[in-house]
Order: structure tokens, then sequence, then C-alpha cells
């Protein structure tokens, strides 16, 4: 086994060696152990480079051991669960895993893209801003291909087959980061007894525990983490490893994305954490540094070869060379000594730089101070570099053989979510990195985040921000009592960094990049700087520095520090980036979790859903509900169906399921006066027992909805709303209610839910509901049209309401929502001699179209006013109620509204297009100017000719003027006459029985 | 009012117990009536409810409950009177006097909001993967309410035991409300 995996050191690391996993890597067949990333597992493998850079395709290996990672960027899985852009450095190794390169064609080897590499003289920042701006007519062309290069990695084609999920939670303390601060803070914050969770995005809680050689109360650090995280789980803490905080919103609302084993249901979890104060103990983020030729595979990060080798058991090169500008650099001599590694150099671009106190060169290793690396060597993988002394440029070189250079460029904490949270960064000079201002309330920095890197004070600091954070001070909580002893030096980088000149880097022979992931050069910002960008959030704009999957994680400082010294400004007045969530790529698959397919949003059913179903009824989601679109009989198209409801329904007698509607009980003693404020029309001689149809306005005069008040008692009303806007009206009079009007005794319940409601329609309806209401007079003396009665119907008490909005005589029954499937039931088998058949939605439709009947979205859409929909003379001129005022502004009664208008076709056969402008010419290809629209259209059902309904300028004014409905998506025009909109029995014979 | 007309369940006869492998139960808790009642901001019926219900009345948020009937207190001026016993005609007759008496309304809603009893070692656990609001046992013990969402759909949360609870939800939402609490129930032991 330890055969294949050539790089693997013989002993150590946190892998389970008795748990070898197979994996494959661009189709190659190779094995790691349980425990490792796949970055890991490839380094073991012997594998350098994973991946190639975006813009130039240039030969990319491993940089860092986390989330920070610009590189090697994976697309993990097969068929429709491949994920791209997966971070191999964070990404755990499985049995069977398909891992494969990006931004490469046809192999990771050969890459044709690789001949960007030449002409990047004509692809530096900002080239496309420039290049594709002429001529203008080929940008099409330039899209496509433009498109096709964009972006990293593919999406998988079809459904994800894997499941996720998503929880909420609560907490007082939230600790983000698991490492020595948070384990402090977590252990603090639990034992003043809060409820505590502890985030950390590695599948092991430590941090730099893990590859820390220090002792902590006699153990080694990662025995004494593994023994703290017990500890905590002992006290009730929650902890969630391999979990990563990538927000945080308002009232400390803070979004976890976990990612569990990818045959594990869920394979994902979105936890949705609010917490009373958080802890954001996210560590800090080792710098790359500037320099050329500074991407070649095998140049990573130091803190990323310490973790390799102590934590993964693996050794990321042969020969070394050390690179730094600061104390901490000099911590991986230890590691690279323990795992074999040879140490050919250490180069210090300090002038003064010597190694720690305590720490002493390896035999042979040359110590370089006041240098830095001129150039590197090697195609696919580093085989030398240049040193030379600062300002003597790469004639003086001194070239090195070496496989692995290890750089450290300085650390900067990882704020971005104490930025999410609302808190301010400045620019600390001491340690060349942004740090944490004017923290909010509710949330603590702790530790390396805090700019704080020595173990013992984040040990100390870390115990202290989780007793404040859970107490609101740390007065009294425990003092920290733990002995910290370290083999030779701290882990410290204290002094101010240094960085290799820009002018340097701009006269080198080599490129140094800035930021990775996005192939952005020094260059690049020079010229970002001489075209006149000087903050940076437009160099960000203008080069990309910064963007991409890992937001400038490894480049955001270099890039401030470069740019202030491009322009003579300090790095405070360079600024910084926003950072906005996430903080790491989150797959939509979690953002969705469980609601996909049917269950994305809640459904509503009508109590006569199943009755409905049984009867071979078609459903269609309309808002949210499922509604009965059509009773499909044997054999029958949609259209055949809806021409047997409409008919049958004319003839004989139909039933339609009409539960969707909204229904307010509203009651008190100040009922009336409340509704005769909200509606625009009078309601004040509605006697008991009757019914008007009403309109209700916004403040701003127009209309809002429609729908029925119907007067059960002296105190006590049911109103009606239209099914679409149901949730709008409810919260309109409710504000009006509770704000507008406080001191009105009125009382509403919602009873949309309480009732199942059935309109019965039809030349034969007063005889089939009779039947089933034979304690009800259902003569036109004791029930008018417009009239209630609440009685017994099919054994039930309900309600009957004769309305219609189909234009036939018709009787709305209500009974409570368990009664409806018995209702349903008595009617079927009393309306079998009267030719009862069941409709839906699209014969209702038809049917109010050829009434004339105005609708919610098509007609009331948010712009007509009452006399706009023809139906100003409801509105009373003698009260005063919502929206009068406005009403009565010059601006929505002057010449050129679009009023509610029919048409017909001239031809009297051409059906007119829905959606269609209406205009006063006919399409010509061209632009033209709009009169109006169409809301409604129907081919010949009853009538002889189709009709359709539209918003017309001045309509009312237009009857029998033609117009031409025009719609230049069909590339269709057809001449109309403006007419009434009411094409059936406009007297309303039909509708009084 | 004719007798035997049953009160069809708002959930469909296939689905009427869900069991996780956490040992949590949910099932629908039928035939159910509940009054809403509601009265003026003056009025003296805070001081008289203990009266109706037989059991000391507490705040806004909270339940009480007597031999036969529940009060869920749901807002400053309104409750629900539930009952397992009456059918609503008869509860309606029951509380007449009572509203009668006190200037109080009161609305059938027996048939518009559907309970469902979730119980078993982690329900807590499992209902709080769905909701937002807190329902840690400080926060929510023994006859409180919780109004919040639940998977986006409006519920009333009823606390009857350490991990016994009433769910209230509107009837039609119920059948989808259900898919998504089953599927909680029965993923839920994987945390």
């Amino acid at each position: 086994m330890l055969g294949r995996q050539f790089m693997r050191l013989e002993d150590g690391g946190l892998i389970d060696r008795d748990r070898p996993l197979r994996f494959s890597f661009d189709g190659r067949e190779l094995e790691g152990y349980d425990g490792d990333t796949v970055a890991s597992a490839l380094l073991a493998n012997g594998v350098r480079m994973v991946g190639r850079s975006f813009k130039y395709h240039r030969p990319r290996g491993i940089v860092t051991a986390g989330e920070s990672e610009p590189n090697a960027l994976m697309r993990i899985g097969s068929g429709p669960s491949a994920e791209p852009n997966i971070r191999a450095t964070q990404e755990a190794l499985y049995e069977g895993q398909v891992v494969r390169s990006q931004n490469a064609w046809p192999s990771l080897e050969h890459d044709i893209g690789a001949a960007a590499g030449l002409a990047s003289r004509l692809l530096g920042a900002g080239f496309y801003y420039k290049t594709f701006m002429w001529p203008r007519g080929a940008w099409m062309a330039y899209e496509r291909v433009i498109r096709k290069a964009a972006g990293l990695g593919e999406p998988p084609v079809g459904a994800d087959t894997r499941t996720y999920e998503s929880r909420h939670a609560h907490c007082d303390v939230l600790v983000i980061g698991g490492g020595p601060a948070g384990l402090m803070a977590a252990r603090s914050a639990a034992q003043s007894g809060a409820r505590v969770m502890l985030c950390e995005q590695d599948t092991l809680a430590g941090g730099s525990l893990l590859h820390e050689s220090a002792v902590i109360d006699g153990r080694s650090a990662r025995d004494w983490a593994a023994g703290e995280v017990e500890r905590l789980a002992e006290d009730g803490v929650t902890i969630l490893t391999a979990t990563t905080a990538f927000a945080i919103h308002d009232q400390n609302l803070v979004l976890l994305e976990q990612r569990l084993a990818p045959s594990a249901s869920p394979a994902r979890r979105l936890w949705k954490v609010r917490a009373r104060s958080i802890v954001l103990a996210a560590g800090a983020a080792e710098r790359p540094m500037v320099f050329p030729g500074n991407d070649r595979p095998g140049i990573m990060l130091a803190s990323a070869v310490r973790s390799y080798v102590r934590r993964f058991g693996v050794r990321p090169g042969r020969r070394a060379v050390v690179a730094t500008n600061n104390a901490s650099g000099y911590g991986v001599l230890r590691d690279l000594r323990r795992a074999g590694i040879e140490v050919a150099a250490v180069v210090d671009l300090r002038a003064k730089g010597a190694p720690p106190d305590g720490l002493d060169l390896p035999r042979g290793t040359e110590h370089f101070a006041g240098h830095m690396i001129a150039a590197t060597h090697g195609r696919a993988g580093l085989r030398s570099v240049a040193v030379a002394r600062l300002g003597e440029g790469r004639a003086t070189a001194h070239h090195i053989a070496c496989d692995l250079l290890c750089v450290s460029g300085g650390w900067s904490p990882n704020l971005q979510l104490y930025a999410h949270g609302g808190g301010s960064l400045r620019w600390d000079d001491n340690i060349g990195a942004l740090v944490p201002e004017n923290a909010p309330l509710s949330l603590q920095v702790a530790g390396a985040a805090a700019g704080i890197f020595s173990l013992t004070d984040c040990l100390q600091f870390g115990h202290r921000c989780g007793a404040i954070a859970s107490s609101g001070s740390d007065a009294g909580a425990a003092p920290l009592a733990l002995s910290v002893s370290f083999g030779g030096h701290e882990h410290v980088s204290r002094s101010a960094h240094e960085t290799v000149p820009a002018a340097t880097l701009l006269a080198a022979g080599q490129k140094s990049f800035v930021d990775h992931q996005n192939d952005v050069t020094t260059h690049d910002l020079a010229q970002a700087v001489d075209e006149g960008f000087t903050k940076i959030e437009h160099v960000k704009r203008y080069t990309t520095l910064g963007m991409g999957t890992d937001q400038g994680k490894t480049s955001n400082i270099n890039g401030i520090a470069l740019v202030a010294e491009l322009t003579g400004q300090t790095p405070q007045e360079v600024g910084h980036t926003t950072f906005r969530p996430p903080y790491t790529p989150v797959s939509f698959g979690t953002i969705a979790a469980e609601a996909t397919g049917e269950l994305m949003a809640p459904t509503r059913r009508t109590p006569f859903h199943r009755v409905s179903a049984e009867c071979g009824v078609e459903f269609i989601a309309s808002g949210a509900w499922l509604y009965p679109r059509y009773y499909r009989r044997d054999g029958e198209t949609m259209a055949v169906a809806i021409k047997r409801e409409v008919q049958n329904t004319r003839t004989n007698v139909g039933m339609v399921d009409m539960s969707t509607l909204g229904k307010a009980d509203i009651q008190g003693p100040d009922a009336l006066a409340f509704l005769e404020r909200v509606y625009c029309n009078n309601l004040s001689k509605l006697p008991v027992g009757r019914v008007r149809y009403s309109l209700m306005l916004r403040e701003d005069g127009i209309v809002l909805d429609d729908g029925t008040v119907a007067r059960l008692g002296e105190d006590h009303f049911l109103v009606t709303m239209t099914t679409a806007n149901s949730w709008r009206v409810w919260l309109h009079l409710e504000k009006l209610r509770q704000v507008h009007w406080p001191h009105l005794d009125v009382r509403m319940t919602s009873v949309t839910d309480q009732w199942a409601s059935l309109a019965v329609a039809g030349p034969r309806a007063r005889e089939l509901v009779a039947g089933v209401a034979p304690q009800i007079d259902f003569s036109d003396d004791a029930l008018p049209f417009a009239g209630v009665r609440e009685g017994i119907v099919a054994g039930v008490p309900g309600r009957i309401f004769r309305i219609s909005f189909s234009g036939e005589l018709g009787y709305e029954i209500n009974v409570p929502a368990g009664s409806a499937a018995h209702l349903w039931k008595t009617l079927v088998e009393h309306g079998e001699s009267c030719g009862l058949m069941p409709y839906g939605l699209e014969a209702l439709d038809v049917m109010r179209i050829e009434k004339g009947h105005i609708s919610v979205g098509t007609e009331i859409d948010g712009r007509a006013t009452a006399h706009d929909l023809g139906l100003g003379r409801m509105v009373s001129t003698r009260k005063d109620f919502i929206g009068r005022a406005l009403a009565q502004r010059p601006a929505l009664s002057v010449p050129g509204r679009r009023q509610f208008v029919g048409l017909v076709p001239v031809d009297g056969a051409t059906v007119l297009p829905l959606g269609a402008m209406v205009a006063e010419a006919p399409w010509a290809g061209r632009a033209q100017t709009a009169i109006g629209h169409t809301t409604a259209s129907l081919a010949p059902y009853f009538l002889s000719h189709p009709i359709c309904l539209a918003m017309v300028e001045d309509g009312h004014a237009r009857m029998g003027k033609k117009v031409w409905a025009v719609s230049p998506l069909e590339n269709t025009s057809v001449e109309a006459t403006i007419v009434s909109p009411v094409f059936f029995d406009p007297e309303g014979g039909r509708l009084r029985g | 009012v004719v007798e035997n007309v049953i009160r069809e369940p708002a959930l469909s006869a296939a689905s009427v117990t869900v069991s996780g492998r956490n040992g949590v139960e949910v099932c629908a808790h039928d035939n159910r009536s509940i009054m809403r009642l509601e009265w003026s901001a003056n009025s003296d019926v805070d001081a008289n409810l203990e009266t109706l219900i037989g059991a000391p009345v507490g705040s806004v948020g909270t339940a009480a409950g007597g031999d036969d009937l529940s009060l869920l207190r749901i807002g400053p001026q309104s409750a629900w009177v539930a009952c397992d016993t009456l059918d609503p005609l008869e509860l309606a007759g029951r509380l007449q006097d009572f509203c009668r008496s006190h200037a109080v309304s009161i609305v059938d809603i027996s048939d518009g909001m559907t309970a469902l009893r979730c119980g078993g070692s982690s329900a807590r656990s499992v209902l709080q993967a769905g909701v937002p609001a807190d329902l840690h046992e400080t926060m929510l013990p023994p006859q409180r309410l919780a109004r919040s969402v639940m998977d986006h759909h409006p519920v009333t949360i009823h606390c009857l035991e350490d991990q016994l609870f009433d769910i209230y939800v509107e009837r039609s939402l119920v059948e989808s409300f259900w898919e998504r609490l089953a599927l909680r129930i029965t993923a839920a032991d994987s945390v």
C-alpha cells in the first residue's frame, strides 16, 4: 500500500492507516487513507500539478491546506451529483471518490488552453472591456465565446441525486472556529451555563493545534485539543465539525454548511443558527509571497507544509527552500527535518532576518537574509529557484535545486464573517493586515482572528471572549490555568512584514502573481493604477483581484499593499473590499435543502380535493392552491372537456369548487363602520341577509380587490376576497384595524379554511339546491338575488348565498370543511336527474370572460381605477373610505387612461392574440405605439365569434371604433372592433333565473 | 342538525401516523373542536376566563387546561378554546352564555385548523429543525405556545409535556405540512 503512496511518511499523522481508500484522479487509480483530504492523498501519491489556471492555463499545484485554497479546485463525484470547484484541501477522502481536474483540455498535462500564455501581453487587466467593443455588431459572436471561456468548472447535467437538509437551531453562544481560542471560548461559555454551539470547518477540531509542536498541560497540543473536545461534548456543547459558517446576517442569524459523507443522507446540511452572542475564532490565513514565478506546483505555504507533514503524514517534496518575511516561516524547519526533507536554504526577505532564538538551522542549510526569490524554474513542477539579494536582480542570482518552496508572507486574520456581522476593519502596520475595529456588541473576535498570534495569548483571550459572550463580562469567569510550553520558539509573527518592492517585481522576467485564482499579476495592478484606479474596490473590479471562489483569501492583503505602494497611499487609504456572504462557496443543493420538487413550497388543497380527484379532475397550481382545472371524461381533450362543462352549466347545472376564495368573519359593534371605511361602495344600508358585490381601493386610489360582503347579523359580516389577493387583503385589513383605527371594536377571524365553498350554477341550480336543503325557502321572495340564508344543507349547518360569478342562476353553498365531501356526494346523488356535472377553473374562466367580469391579475392589475374598470358608479361620493382622496387625483381622470372594453374581430372568425398590444395600425415589423393590451381571449364557445377583453386608452369613448390586436412575438395582427365587455346575457336575465 | 354526518379528517386516510427511527411519532388529532374567541380591550374577560375553563389562565402565549376544555391564549384579546369531547355545535353552545354576557365574539374554526400530535424522546429536536422560533425547554416549557412557521407553513405549537406537542396547522396546508414533517421525522435520526 505504501508503495503506491510513495510520498507518505512511514508514520505519524491523524490518519487511519488501517483503512485505505481507493479513489481516482483524472482516471488514475490512487490510494489514500481515512482521515485524508483529497489534497493530502494526491500529495501522498506524488501528484503535484492538480489544475490549470483560469486565464493563462498555467500548471498549478496545491498551495494551502484549508479553505483559502486558490488553485486545487476539483470536480468531485460523477454523474448528476458531481460538484465542480470543490477545494481539494478541504474535501474529505472517501472510498470510490471520483476526482477530476478542471480548466484543461484535452488533458491536464497537455492543455491546449495553455496557448493563452503566449498571448498574455494582450490579455492584461480589463482587456475584455477594450477588446470587444468593436465592431458593435459582432458582440453576439463574442458573447458566445466569452461565455464558453468564462467561469470555472462545469455544472453537472441532470438532477442531483443526493439529499440535503436544513435545520434551525438556537444557542446563547455560537463559537465559530475550533482552534485554541475557539475551544477556550466554548469552555468558558459552557462553564457559565450557556447553551453553546461550536462549528469547525475542518473534519477535526483543534485548528493550529493539530500541527503545533507545543505542549499544553503536559500533553501534545493535538492530544490536548482532542481531550478538550471530549470535555466540551460532556458539558453539552453542540460540536459540529466539517461545518463552515458562511454568512452572518442581521440579529446574529448565522448560516452553516455541514458536509457529510456523499453517501450519507443528507449529504449536506444547512444550519440556520440564531445566536445571542457569537465568538468568531476563525483564525488567520498565511499569505503567499509575491515574487517572480511564484505559481509553480511545489510552491506551498509554510503552514500548509507543516499541516501535510504533521496532520496527514505526507512529504510534500524531497528538497526544500524556505522563503519568508517573518519569524513564523521558520516554524516549518522542524517539520521538514522530521519528514526527512532536505532543507537547501532559507531566504529571508528581511535585511536582518534570522532564525528565532532556540531554533537552529539544519546542517548544510544556507541562510540568505535580505534576499528574495528572483525566479523559479520547472514546467509541471518546481525544479529550482533563483535567490538574489534585494535590489540586485537576477544577474547575481544564486540557483538552488529544489522541488518544494515553503513560503510565508505573514498572517492575515480571517475577518470576512466579522464584516458580515457589521464589524469594521482597520489596517494594522504591525502585522501588515486588517484587524477588527469597533466590533458589534454581540460579536467577540478571539485569537488569531483578532490579530493575536501567540498560542498562550490565544488560549487566554479565547477564554475571556467566551465569558464575555455568555455573561456580558469576564469578571466572574474562573481564571484559566494552563501550562503551555514549546520545544523551541513559539509560532509568532509580530514584526512588520516586508514585501518585494513593486518596481523589482515589474522589472522581473517572470510573472509575479498576486491572485493565483484569477491570474492577476503585479503588472495588472500597475496597469490599473496607471489607468486611474487607486482604491482597491475599483482595482478589484478592473483586474478581478479578489474575485472567484476564494474571494481573495490569499491575495487581498498583498493586493492592498502593492496598490498602496504603487499609488503612494497608505494601505488604510487604499481601503478594503466589502466582504459579503458566502464566506466560502455553498452548493445550491445546500441552500435549497429539502425544498425541491413538490416540497419546494407549501401547497394548499381545497376540502374537495379528494372527491374532485375521484372524478378525474386535472389540477392546476394557482398561487399556493391546487385548483381543479377541468374534469376529463373518457378520451376528452382539455378543450372538449371545457366546452362540455360550459355547455352543461349553461343548459343544466354545474358545480365548481370556490373554496380558495379568502373569507373573513368580521364581528363587533364597529364592524359596519370598519367595512364602510374599507370598501369604496356604500354598505350602510345593506340589510341582514343580503350580500353586496364590493370594491376595495388602495390608499392611492387604485383598485386593490373585489369580493362580496354578506351581512349575517347586525354586527356580523362575512367578506370574501379573491384567491390571489387574499393574503394581501388580510394584511391590509389587519393594518387598518391595528394601526389606523385601533379604537374601533372589530374582531376578525380568517375562515378561509373553515368553510368549504361550492358554487352551483345553471338553469336547474335552484331545483338541485332546494333538493338538498329542503328546510330553506328558495323562492325569489325568500331568497332573492344577492341574498344569504343560514340553515341545514345536506344535513349539515351551512350557508347559502345567491350570487354568481358565471352569469347563470347560481347559489354558493358554504359548509364546514370537514363536511365538504359529504356535500359533494349528496349533490352528485341529487344532481343526476338534473344533469349535474362538476366544472373547473377553465370553464369558469370562459363564462366570466363571456360575462365581462373583471379578474385579479388581468384587469385588476395594480394600475386600474374603479372608473377604468367601468365600476365608477360603485364609488360612493357620500362617505369617506380608504383611497378616496387619492382617487380624485387629476392624473387618475385625465384622457388617455386605459379602460376596460371588449374586442371582437372584424372578420368575425380570427381569434385575437392573448397578451397582445392594442394599436391603431397593424404590425409592420417595427416598434409602434400601443394604446392598450388584451387581457383575455376566447375562441367561440357559446358565441358565434371569438371575443377578447382588453384595456384600451379612452376605451369607453371608442366604442365601435376599429383597432388592431398586435402580437410582435407571433407576428400577427388582427383587426378588431371595440365593444362592450359583456358579451353574454347583457341584461342579466339568466342570472336572476 | 342531522345526525351521522361524519366530519372527514383533513389528512388522507393513508397517512395517519408516521414513526421515525428516533422514536418520534406524529398522528392526526382528529375531531377536535376549536372556537376562536375575541373580545375588546376594555372588557373584563381576562378576569373571568378562569371560570370558563375551570383552571388558572396565564398570559398571552400560554395554555390552560381544565377537565375537558383547553384554552390557548393566542393574542392579547383572543384565545382558542379546544375540546375533544364536544362537537363544534355543542362546544359553541357551552360557550354561548359566557360569550354573550361578556361581549365575546365566537367563531368556529374546528374545521379550519387541524391538530397533529407529535411525541417521542426527540420530538422537540425534530420540531426545532423546522421552526425558526426557539423551542428549547426553557423557552417552550409545558403549557406554552409558539406561533411560528415550520418549513414555511404557519403553525401554532402547544407544548403539552416535555416531549409532547400539539401542532395546529391550517386545514388546506395540512397534507403539504405532513409530507415535510414526515420527512423530518424519518431523517432526524442522523443528527
